[in-house]
């Protein structure tokens, strides 16, 4: 879910910075000095999620992790996600650099929103947080798919062709998404519960 | 009976996932698209690859004039990623740079640029021009092999012609390097991006702490 250099039109790739560089900024000023090490942690998840590959039967897919990182994090998941982007846009040349506003909005987002709306039954752990972060999980991963596919309503392809494909592709995702999430934040509100959520309170 | 519900539970997941995977278009998961273009015999060779070699099939290719933007030639990929458009008309008579873009969609786009330099051999052998002058005659060579088969028969070539020769005879050896080069770019980042990359976040995030702890103790 990259978009690339030239994909977009100026206007697009301007509103997707200055949100992105808004979201960034709000996490950044709520992220704790305490806290930081935990926002580094997940930031570094998010940014090798996506070079480890599941097989799935005959294919394979690779993690997402926003949704983890929104349920974890809460609005610091945009700083978090914006340094990792920009890491992946230099190394590894997936997306580009003009495009990392509207990437990082894109993914942010929809984890941030998954968050605060699991917010309540996060920290409680047991069925009800597993079945929360689940949703996160999946949330956070079809709400980007949906972001990208708005991004690119004004090409060849619209909004409806690049949704279709993307929400299709990104399925089998989703579900281990979710999976992933539920592990992790359950293992957390057990071992840690004062993590759940970690910033962003106010 | 717990083990067993649990069990049934998650191989039908597993199944679920697998059916969902088989259904899926290959391009949407991918993080980049890579784009190689070459001209070989008479034809400009695109082929579209993704991150770790895999085709970019029935992607949109299409050749503008670089300068003007003018489109010249579009198509779409074959199931192996590739695709091979003739040279156009407008190109034989007035070699220009090429820019070649590939569309996979859902935002994978890649570009390659190709110079006029690159379309001139070509260009030269498809004009068949009429021979100027004589590079290699038979007529020096063939003393003292009169008594040699007629395999050895004198060749006259213009400069054109074995221009042409040597083109195709390196095409045909450079061909698999260049391969090798473009399967070599499309494998996808390497240990040491992936380290370099951890170590750059856990470096911004420690300047962050940093700042963080020096405005706390100044308030």
């Amino acid at each position: 879910m990259h978009i690339s250099e030239g994909v977009l039109a100026p206007a697009i790739l301007a509103l997707g910075g200055v949100l992105a560089a808004g979201g960034c900024a709000i996490g950044l000023r709520r992220i704790e000095a305490e806290r930081v090490v935990p926002v580094a942690l997940l930031s570094a998840a998010f940014f090798t999620a996506s070079l480890i590959r599941v097989p799935i039967g005959p294919a394979s897919a690779h993690l997402l992790l926003n949704g983890l990182l929104g349920a974890v994090l809460g609005w610091a998941a945009f700083p978090a996600i914006g340094v990792a982007l920009v890491l992946q846009a230099l190394l590894f040349q997936f997306g580009g650099l003009t495009t990392l506003g509207i990437n990082t909005w894109n993914m942010a987002l929809p984890a941030v929103l998954a968050g605060f709306l699991a917010r309540p039954w996060l920290g409680r752990g047991g069925r009800q947080g597993m079945v929360a972060a689940f949703c996160c999980g999946v949330s956070g991963v079809v709400g980007a798919a949906l972001l990208t596919a708005l991004s690119l309503i004004q090409t060849n392809e619209g909004f409806t062709t690049a949704a279709k494909v993307l929400l299709l592709a990104h399925a089998p995702v989703a579900v281990v998404e979710g999976v992933v999430t539920a592990c992790a934040v359950s293992f957390l509100a057990a071992v840690r519960p004062e993590l759940l959520p970690l910033v962003g309170r106010r | 009976m717990r083990v067993f519900r649990r069990a049934v539970l998650c191989t039908l997941l597993a199944q679920t996932l697998v059916l969902m995977q088989l259904a899926m278009p290959p391009m949407a998961l991918a993080h980049r698209v890579f784009l190689f273009a070459s001209v070989e015999q008479g034809a400009i060779v695109v082929e579209g690859r993704f991150s770790r070699n895999r085709p970019a099939q029935r992607a949109a290719v299409e050749i503008f004039e670089a300068q003007s933007g003018t489109l010249l030639v579009q198509g779409v990929t074959d199931s192996q990623g590739r695709a091979r458009f003739a040279i156009p008309e407008e190109l034989v008579r007035n070699p220009v740079d090429l820019r070649l873009v590939l569309d996979a969609g859902e935002g994978h786009q890649a570009r390659w640029q190709l110079s006029a330099a690159e379309l001139v051999p070509e260009l030269s052998h498809m004009e068949g021009q009429v021979p100027a002058s004589p590079l290699v005659s038979g007529a020096g060579l063939d003393a003292g092999t009169a008594d040699q088969p007629a395999t050895r028969q004198p060749i006259a070539l213009t400069a054109q012609e074995l221009e042409r020769i040597v083109n195709q005879a390196l095409e045909t050896h450079v061909t698999p390097i260049r391969q090798m080069l473009a399967a070599e770019r499309a494998r996808g980042p390497g240990l040491v991006e992936i380290i370099g990359g951890l170590g750059w976040i856990f470096a911004v995030f420690a300047s962050l702490f940093i700042w963080k702890t020096r405005r706390k103790k100044g308030k």
